[in-house]
């Protein structure tokens, strides 16, 4: 019995090893020229870690990352990194020369205003930020 | 001296911009750059070429870049890097990388110029001590004393995303090595080595048969040969290589981050090179015996291939990352003319695994832990065969195995500080001078202070 109740609470740890709980406090915008409605995870992932460069038409991504509490929201719930994990990850890509930093802004506002004059662009802000000329992309 | 000042010149006075990631002023030209400077001492003898049983500051590195994006999907940018680890480097001006990169589309970007080699995990950001959480790599992958040999090369590649969470990167051309490698100076001590047995055992068998010749008894005429066999050996002698020129060289690796394990990360890698490297080798005057020598020749030894195959596993939890990598360098020289004889060196292969784990606990400080296994023959991994020979040998030689504990402290986003130990067990890359009877137990710290942007 012994044995069992040590096996049952090893795999349920497990479990709660392997489970992401996701707590979605962050909206994906995109610039209107996008002709993608949604993105799966692993999409999302790739944009953001600067390997994959290229919508489905072949037209080039900008994203941008947000310099405000959403970033760690948007990392821990998307990316699976923590932000230290993902400055070093663009360190690495900087001193490597596969990638120059990430533009990063300050605010919502600054992000909706340069992803609706961007061409290709994307980046994420909280759910109550007010959107404007840009639209929302799901992620699967 | 004069170029080492430049750079650091040019670093110091970024930095003076201000409390700025990065330094965008000229047009769209991105400058980032790296310095630091390590202390490391050890507790019996030096290691890796540095005073370190003194403690020495001849450990740091620093390095520059720019980069721009003069059309949509086109980067052009270069590094430059110095280092001092001892005898290694020495605060000289390379040029690390640069390169153009075009991406095409997601599955192919395609680059031309001096890129990196991807090799482990970690080789291409082994400079680069902000990205990591030990101050020194496991040497069982990442051989310091390599790093000519792996830095880097010259040539064009490919690289891009596949589906299902694979992504792959070649690259072709010529690569680097200088006459200090390690590799060449492991090679040259691995042909002395078999040089010394094949001459110790063909002279006494030709002293023992001119003896037995001659009427002596038969145990009298084994005696003799065996004497004059190790005279024969220790005559042998293989100097490290006077150059080493770098041929052509290949590169690839494949990784998969499977979707069904958020954080999982495998990866191949596989470096093949030639190199063409010029040796003085000496062996004994034993025309007597039938055996051509008698003098020291300098001659060519070609090294039809060095492939370094890695194979690595990386796990990432929140701020768990655990890490296993296993190494195999394979050496093939071809036929060595001694004294007009072809002499077959044959192949060799040297191995190494290593296993580490770190966790950030908080913003600011993060601690690690790494085994790293290194083992110079895969054909005497106990150093038996090694330790056989004459000479001051010892059979610890043949291995470094590396406890490491090790932590960081993030006291901005720029400047980092490390501080750790290694328990070390070997005596590979060790001077221990004359000593006859070398503690192969000892112990190295080390501590580094960083600034990167």
């Amino acid at each position: 019995m012994k044995k069992i109740l040590i096996f049952m609470l090893f795999f349920v740890s497990l479990g709660g090893f392997f489970v992401t709980p996701t707590f979605a406090k962050v909206l994906i915008i995109a610039n209107n020229s996008v002709s993608q409605e949604s993105l799966n995870k692993e999409d999302l992932q790739n944009i953001f870690l600067g390997k994959m460069a290229k919508w489905s038409d072949n037209t080039s991504i900008y994203f941008v990352t947000s310099e405000n509490e959403v970033h760690e929201d948007f990392l821990k719930t998307y990316i699976n990194r923590s932000s230290s994990q993902f400055r070093n990850y663009w360190r690495k890509m900087v001193f490597t020369g596969k990638g120059q930093k990430p533009k990063a802004l300050n605010s919502d506002e600054e992000i909706i205003q340069f992803v609706s004059e961007t061409t290709g662009a994307i980046g994420y802000v909280s759910t109550d930020a007010a959107l404007k000329n840009v639209k929302t992309i799901t992620v699967n | 001296m004069k170029k080492t000042i430049i750079l650091l010149f040019m670093c110091l006075s970024l930095v003076s911009v201000g409390a700025v990631s990065a330094y965008e002023g000229l047009g769209n030209v991105e400058i980032h750059g790296f310095i630091s400077q390590g202390y490391i001492q050890s507790t019996d003898y030096d290691y890796s070429g540095i005073k370190t049983e003194d403690g020495s500051f001849e450990f740091n590195e620093m390095g520059i870049n720019f980069s721009t994006t003069p059309a949509d999907g086109l980067r052009l940018g270069a590094q430059f890097f110095a280092r001092d680890m001892g005898e290694l480097g020495n605060d000289n001006i390379e040029l690390d990388w640069a390169y153009g990169d075009y991406r095409v589309n997601n599955y192919l970007g395609i680059r031309a110029g001096k890129v990196k080699i991807a090799l482990g995990l970690y080789n291409e950001t082994r400079d680069v001590d902000a990205v990591r959480t030990s101050i020194m790599l496991p040497n069982a992958i990442y051989v310091e004393q390599n790093r000519d040999v792996y830095a880097g090369l010259k040539g064009v590649g490919a690289y891009g995303e596949l589906p299902g969470g694979f992504s792959y990167q070649l690259a072709y051309g010529v690569g680097g090595v200088s006459a200090e490698s390690n590799l060449l100076i492991d090679m040259a001590t691995i042909m002395e080595d078999r040089l010394k047995t094949g001459i110790q055992s063909a002279a006494a068998a030709a002293y023992e048969a001119g003896a037995l010749q001659l009427g002596l008894p038969a145990a009298i005429a084994a005696a003799y040969g065996q004497q004059q066999g190790e005279l024969a050996a220790a005559e042998v002698s293989v100097e490290s290589p006077s150059s080493a020129t770098p041929l052509n060289t290949q590169n690839a690796s494949l990784q998969w981050a499977p979707r069904f394990v958020d954080g999982l990360r495998l990866s191949g890698t596989w470096l093949f090179t030639e190199i063409e490297t010029t040796m003085n080798i000496s062996t004994p005057n034993l025309t007597l015996a039938g055996v051509n020598g008698g003098n020291t020749v300098t001659t060519a030894v070609n090294i039809d291939n060095v492939s370094s195959i890695v194979g690595s596993v990386e796990y990432t939890r929140g701020d768990t990352i655990l890490s296993a990598e296993y190494n195999m360098i394979r050496v093939d020289i071809g036929n060595v003319l001694i004294n007009g004889n072809p002499t077959d060196i044959a192949t060799t292969e040297v191995i190494g695994w290593a296993v580490s784990a770190s966790h950030r606990f908080t913003y600011w400080f993060e601690l690690g832990a790494y085994y790293s296994d290194w083992n110079t023959n895969v054909r005497d991994r106990h150093g038996k065969d090694f330790e056989a020979l004459q000479g001051n040998r010892h059979r610890e030689e043949r291995w470094m195995r590396d406890t490491c504990l090790t932590t960081r402290f993030d006291l901005n986003e720029n400047w980092i500080f490390k501080l750790e130990g290694h328990y070390m067990n070997g005596l590979d890359d060790v001077d221990f001078g004359n000593d006859p009877d070398p503690d192969p137990h000892w112990y190295l710290f080390a501590s580094k202070l960083s600034y990167s942007f």
